[in-house]
């Protein structure tokens, strides 16, 4: 079996010396989901340069607390996924599976946490660019870690009636490093949020 | 030897595990290379045909001042159209089609790597596209031109579904292409024929894997900027809306981010195509051939930084014009490079005259001149004069039509044999080039002179006695004689399917390069063997071991013996090296899939909902989309 214990490859020496197919459409796809996100960075990057105050005088920037709070169960979910190749790779399936199930909580709940924020907000999306860009910027991250949360639930199921295990777990480590990724986009879109600076670049 | 089908009964079991599953639900859950490839480049070429139609509707209208074939509306809505269906709906999918069914041949690799991928990108495509056309249906139709400039397409002057099904719609078949590229990227990482390193890839498998690069970079913020459009016109949100802290000129550079390198990425591959039907007509290595790759890389990155040439207009500072000025000459370069290839490749070799190509010919030709009015427009100067006026017109349909449309006509006639097992006529090949050939330059050039005599792009009508009439009706009347062109080459096409029509040989044209090894058309295992390639030009030279014409390998190593003879009843395939192509693992692929069927339905219905402001139909999409993801992302082949 190869490094990467895909299902549907094997190597044909002692090991493979490239990635398994899985692993090329995964960084494929995250190259093409980063340049989405940048996308939108360039999106709030622009239409903050063309304004004297960021946000305009008539909104009140709210709290950061709870996208920080969301950013580090975000960040402890990917963390604990990655546990979970770790110790999967290791055969410790059941200990993969409860790691696995600590990384979906988290990722949920900062999900949750940010939809929540969302529900709490003062102003409408439609105030201004400001804020359309704090909702908007806002949901992307959460909808990124809501996807991520879906994708380590999916393959803690699969964990639990036993098609990913010690020799065949591609799919864990590849929903671990898109735990990762969605924590970069994630802390990326909450940055352009809530730390750009307040004197926008038409001031 | 196998009893009833004279096939030896390797071969047989390879036919069968490569082969679709019967009936209808088989042929909807096709998956292979060659059905899904097939699929992209006869609907596109439909499509093409409805394009084309709504041109002549246009050109109508504007054959005499003062016409009323068509009202303004009408023709808004049909050069808006025209334009998003030869851009988004025949173009790329067409050249994704080609490589998708000519690449995997052309690497010598039996299917794509990731093939219920390949059919996803077909169903989001052919959904995406039934989408945009069903406006026409229900009166909705886009009208606001293929870019969509804001304000005008935000919710205060576009205020119907009219512009909502262009967003949603362009937004699904973003979706395809970037699928279609993810597959070709992984295609030419991993399933070259062994011996294939990355220098002896055809010129035209590197122009796809490009182009797919691009796509990757280029797509994406323009779905950014179309959810945040669609975001402005549904709910309200400010993203555009100047009054609001929003600038509309954000719009812009979203869109020509994407815009400016989507030239590109339509003209790559077709030089591409070119190129192999250069080679094999002049029967020697393309000029340059190490050039043209480097030229066609670096324009793939040069084309990133030439977006605000679309911009001059707009008040962008005078050193960022001069930047973006100074980038618009340097792509020159790399374009020269590849035309002088072109004429060293006509010039040494010994050219056997075909329609393919006549086509190659006429893309140099009208390409060149499409050039040099490009030099013209990057110049800021020149370009304030000409912005928006039938100069620009001109400009870009011998940009698009030279480099993309004229190679793809060649291609047909050059891979024809290779798809369907049918040769195009040369005698009717000729005559729709002909009249393809002078009735583009009849419509098109005048055009240019339109354009400095002060007509602006997409009047309905104009006065008489402005000197523009003699003008526009010679244009009207090249625009009917390339449409009597494309006739004809449909015909041509249609008659070469006809029940008794002459069937092609394995290799009709001499060429180079591995397609040309195997049946014509390419069996469902696509080779008898593994071939290992030697040399830039396989067919040509006496060292690669090639898989049906030599037969299969007397002493394989066992993966081989496994791969070639399909004993597993498994779909299994070779994945190699990245630079040097050495065999490196054996991959199991998937034969037969709805997953991807039902991925693309389900986004249709989601985009549905959210067209009607149907909410409960939009979460019916999004649970299906989960689900049939679920469904597919299960692990399944062992």
């Amino acid at each position: 079996m190869a490094v990467w214990h895909s299902r549907t490859a094997h190597p044909i020496g002692e090991r493979a010396r490239t990635a398994a197919m899985g692993t090329w459409g995964l960084w494929l796809t995250l190259a093409v989901l980063a340049t989405f996100v940048a996308g939108l960075a360039a999106a709030a990057l622009y239409l903050h340069t063309g304004q004297q105050a960021w946000p305009p005088p008539d909104i009140r920037p709210p709290s950061g607390r709870p996208a920080a709070i969301a950013l580090a169960l975000t960040v402890l979910g990917a963390a604990a996924g990655d546990h979970a190749r770790r110790v999967m790779g290791r055969g410790g399936r059941r200990a993969a599976a409860v790691a696995l199930a600590t990384a979906t909580t988290a990722q949920s709940t900062g999900f949750v946490v940010l939809v929540a924020h969302l529900g709490t907000l003062p102003f409408h999306w439609g105030d201004h660019a400001y804020a359309s860009v704090y909702w908007v910027h806002t949901a992307f991250a959460a909808w990124f870690v809501g996807v991520s949360a879906l994708v380590l639930a999916a393959v803690l199921v699969q964990t639990l009636v036993g098609l990913v295990d010690p020799q065949r777990h591609l799919e864990l480590t590849n929903a671990a490093i898109h735990a990762w990724f969605a924590t970069a986009a994630g802390a990326v879109l909450l940055a352009l949020v809530h730390l750009l600076p307040t004197t926008g670049g038409g001031g | 030897m196998s009893a009833g089908t004279g096939q030896p009964a390797d071969l047989q079991q390879l036919d069968h595990v490569w082969g679709p599953r019967p009936g209808f639900v088989g042929w909807l859950g096709q998956c292979n290379h060659k059905a899904v490839g097939r699929r992209f480049i006869f609907t596109a070429f439909a499509f093409l045909l409805v394009g084309g139609a709504m041109a002549l509707l246009m050109r109508t209208q504007l054959a005499v001042p003062a016409n009323d074939v068509l009202g303004p509306d009408a023709f808004n809505q049909l050069f808006t159209m025209h334009g998003t269906i030869m851009m988004f709906l025949f173009v790329v999918p067409m050249l994704e089609g080609f490589t998708i069914y000519v690449a995997p041949l052309s690497l010598g690799a039996r299917d794509m790597p990731m093939p219920r991928l390949n059919a996803l990108g077909y169903w989001v495509y052919l959904l995406g596209g039934l989408f945009l056309l069903s406006s026409f249906l229900v009166g909705a139709v886009p009208d606001s031109g293929w870019f969509a400039y804001v304000p005008l397409t935000g919710p205060d002057y576009s205020p119907g579904l009219n512009l909502d099904f262009w967003l949603l719609g362009v937004t699904m078949l973003e979706v395809a292409g970037i699928v279609g590229a993810i597959e070709v990227v992984t295609l030419v990482a991993r399933f070259r024929a062994p011996g294939m390193s990355i220098f002896r890839m055809p010129i035209f498998v590197w122009s796809g894997f490009i182009a797919s690069v691009m796509i990757l970079f280029a797509f994406p913020p323009l779905v950014a900027g179309t959810v945040l459009l669609e975001l402005d016109r549904k709910l309200g949100t400010v993203f555009y809306d100047a009054t609001a802290g929003g600038d509309p000129l954000l719009w812009q550079h979203l869109f020509w981010w994407f815009g400016h390198p989507e030239v590109y990425i339509q003209l790559i591959p077709a030089l591409g195509m070119a190129a192999a039907i250069a080679t094999a007509a002049a029967g020697r290595r393309m000029a340059g051939r190490t050039a043209v790759i480097t030229a066609l890389v670096a324009i793939g990155i040069l084309s990133f930084g030439l977006w605000v040439h679309h911009m001059y207009a707009t008040g962008i500072p005078l050193l960022a014009t001069s930047l973006f000025t100074a980038a618009s000459f340097m792509i020159a370069i790399p374009s020269g490079v590849i035309v002088m290839a072109f004429i060293g490749t006509m010039w040494w070799g010994r050219i056997r005259w075909s329609a393919a190509m006549l086509y190659v010919v006429a893309f140099v030709f009208v390409f060149v001149a499409g050039g040099i009015t490009g030099v013209m427009v990057a110049m800021v100067p020149f370009d304030w004069q000409a912005h928006d006026t039938y100069f620009i017109v001109a400009h870009f349909h011998y940009v698009l039509v030279g480099g993309s449309l004229f190679p793809i006509l060649g291609a047909l006639h050059f891979w024809m044999p290779k798809l369907t097992g049918r040769m195009l006529d040369e005698r009717l090949g000729v005559v729709a080039f002909a009249l393809n050939f002078v009735g583009f330059n009849l419509t098109f050039f005048p055009q240019h002179a339109l354009g400095l005599f002060g007509m602006p792009r997409r009047v309905w009508t104009y006065q008489e006695g402005l000197g523009w009439d003699g003008l526009n009706l010679v244009s009207t009347a090249g625009s009917y004689v390339m449409g009597l062109g494309m006739l004809v080459f449909t015909l041509a096409l249609l008659r070469a399917h006809l029940p008794g029509a002459p069937t092609a040989p394995d290799d009709p044209w001499g060429a180079d390069s591995l397609e040309w090894a195997t049946a014509s058309p390419a069996p469902n295992y696509n080779f008898r063997s593994t071939i290992r390639v030697r040399s830039p030009e396989p067919l040509w030279d006496r060292r690669s071991t090639l898989g049906d014409r030599d037969g299969p390998d007397p002493d394989p190593p066992e993966w081989q013996r496994r791969i070639d003879t399909a004993e597993s009843g498994l779909r299994q395939a070779v994945a190699t090296t990245g630079l040097d192509a050495r065999p490196d693992h054996i991959v199991t692929l998937p034969g037969h899939s709805l997953h991807p069927l039902w991925v693309s339905l389900s986004l249709a219905v989601l985009l549905v909902g959210v067209l009607v402001d149907a909410g409960v139909l939009a979460v019916v999409g999004l649970v299906g989309l989960v689900a049939a993801s679920a469904a597919w992302l299960w692990p399944g082949v062992e």
